[in-house]
């Protein structure tokens, strides 16, 4: 492979190790490293608990990892657990990236996660050390001086072969630091035993290539390219690419995303078998989806409701849930048009019977919010949604819930206990 | 916006967030760790809990930014005035461990 005609520079995938435990720890005064901590969260819809994270040496004593219940975890004092504070890891998210800041400019810096930021230090490496290496040490260095965090460096000439060597080697370096270049590609890259450690390679994918006779990295390299576009179209074409460790991706280029949908989903804290209910959280979420409408100006021409039946319940379909989509007749961001139009959704679809423990909302169809189309026979919909947009203002202004739908209040309603919540776990801003 | 409060009122919500975080257990160990957190220019404070034959639980309990040692002291004394559990100190000087001990444990 003539690497010579791609693009090379220098790129850190940076990673904070086990981010929300090590922030945890740092805030109790606790080595990250030798302390066993686990963040647990026990919302009313976690079923118990839900393990969010856990320190390297809760994982490496107890074989600890994330997704677990906490009935896998072990009866010992020495395991500390601690409820999550979304907001927190948010501000200390924050925090890190204006540190890599000092190191590049903002062009060069790409947040790719709430714990990984990608860096491109090609231009500006030399203005802090004499070799790449030390610009690394001296950013682990500055992170752990100021915020007492860790942080594992993967480098590469591209952001995939940063990415590689992340996950594959610095992440089980004494130093945390692992490197992957075009030249070390073949040791790198090609060796690695499980081809489903590879970012971008998932069980499925890996069961696809499986059938075509790749069960390695190094087959992956070795296979006919065209026959693997030919059979995973595109993306047969981008895992060739990473299994030679190409990757043509310019951080400074603007990437325009086509908001296709927006959505909310929600796991309710138990089952929901009333109707009046279960309509409840519907519109919740509808009007949540709605609000998020509006403030990306957008307007939907479709609505789509999911609902998940509780554990062990199937319907006469021997389905565990159902989702349709509709069409509205006109685009909106009219919160009441589209809680109708999914109540009518779930009324048709739903058998009255089995519990509902989950439920997602997503508009379709987005277009830009302006303008709309005036008849003489119905009352101009633009005042209703300024009535929305002024609600809007409200909540950004003094809270979510400073104002809200009285059905809320209704038995079932989780607006307001989710309303402190950040991705669905406690925010934890107010301690309280 | 956060509202500037005065040492004995933060001490006083401390004390209320123990009054939640607190169950009174038999043979349940509890005590408080007060952090010396320099990132924030200040200190941190966590309520323990542990119950024979169970994990160690930790909630936090204040996050107190830009404060000097001696609000930290009205601070604890006035948790004192209520609770009279265990303080254990991280990231004290010598010195100041001195001083915490002969102003706010004794």
């Amino acid at each position: 492979m003539d690497y010579s005609a791609e693009p090379a520079g220098a790129f850190l995938l940076i990673d904070n190790k086990s981010f929300y435990a090590t922030v945890e720890c740092t805030e109790r005064g606790l080595n990250p490293l030798t302390t066993p901590l686990v963040v647990m969260s026990q919302a009313p819809n976690t079923g118990g608990g839900l393990i969010l994270a856990s320190s390297p040496a809760a994982k490496q004593r107890y074989h600890i990892s994330n997704v677990n219940r906490p009935r896998d975890l072990p009866r010992d004092d020495s395991l500390i657990i601690v409820p999550p504070r979304m907001n927190l890891y948010i501000e200390k998210n924050l925090e890190v990236n204006n540190i890599f800041r000092e190191f590049v400019a903002d062009d060069d810096l790409l947040p790719y996660s709430i714990d990984e930021s990608i860096l491109d230090i090609t231009h500006s490496w030399h203005l802090f050390g004499n070799n790449l290496l030390q610009v690394i040490r001296l950013i682990q260095h500055t992170v752990r001086q100021r915020l007492g965090l860790i942080t594992t460096v993967g480098l590469g000439h591209n952001p995939l072969q940063a990415k590689i060597a992340l996950d594959i080697y610095a992440k089980h370096n004494r130093e945390f630091i692992g490197v992957i270049t075009n030249q070390t590609v073949r040791q790198r890259i090609w060796t690695i035993p499980e081809i489903t450690d590879v970012w971008g390679i998932n069980t499925r994918t890996a069961q696809r290539l499986a059938l075509m006779g790749i069960h390695s990295m190094y087959d992956l390299a070795h296979c006919d390219p065209y026959e693997l576009k030919s059979r995973m179209g595109i993306m047969g074409t981008q895992l060739y690419a990473t299994a030679w460790g190409i990757d043509r991706t310019n951080l400074h280029d603007t990437i325009l995303r086509n908001d296709k949908s927006l959505g909310n989903s929600q796991v309710l804290p138990r089952d929901y078998t009333k109707k009046d209910e279960i309509e409840v959280v519907i519109k919740e979420i509808g009007a949540q989806v709605a609000s998020r409408l509006r403030a990306h100006d957008k307007q939907a021409g479709g609505i789509y409701l999911h609902i998940g039946y509780s554990m062990g319940v199937i319907d006469e379909a021997g389905k565990t849930g159902f989702a349709h989509s509709l069409k509205l007749p006109f685009s909106t961001a009219d919160t009441k048009i589209i809680n109708q139009n999914l109540i009518y959704l779930f009324e048709k679809y739903w058998d009255e019977v089995a519990s509902v423990r989950h439920v997602g909302v997503s508009c379709t169809r987005l277009t830009d919010r302006f303008g709309e189309q005036l008849s003489f026979f119905d009352t101009p919909r633009h005042n209703v949604i300024t009535v929305e947009d002024t609600m809007d203002s409200i909540r950004r202004r003094y809270g979510k819930t400073a104002i809200m739908r009285a059905s809320s209040l209704k038995r079932g309603g989780t607006f307001i206990s989710r309303s402190n919540l950040v991705g669905g776990h406690s925010g934890g801003n107010s301690l309280e | 916006m956060a509202i500037a409060l005065s040492n004995k009122q933060e001490g006083q919500l401390i004390i209320k967030r123990i009054d939640k975080a607190f169950v009174n257990l038999s043979r349940q160990r509890y005590w408080i760790s007060v952090v010396s957190f320099a990132p924030i220019n200040g200190y941190t404070m966590f309520f323990y809990t542990l119950r024979p034959g169970e994990y160690t639980r930790s909630v936090p309990i204040a996050r107190l930014s830009d404060r000097n040692f001696n609000q930290l002291i009205a601070i604890l004394k006035t948790v004192r005035t209520k609770y009279q559990f265990t303080f254990h100190y991280t990231g004290f000087t010598r010195q100041e461990r001195r001083i915490l001990y002969e102003e706010v444990d004794r």
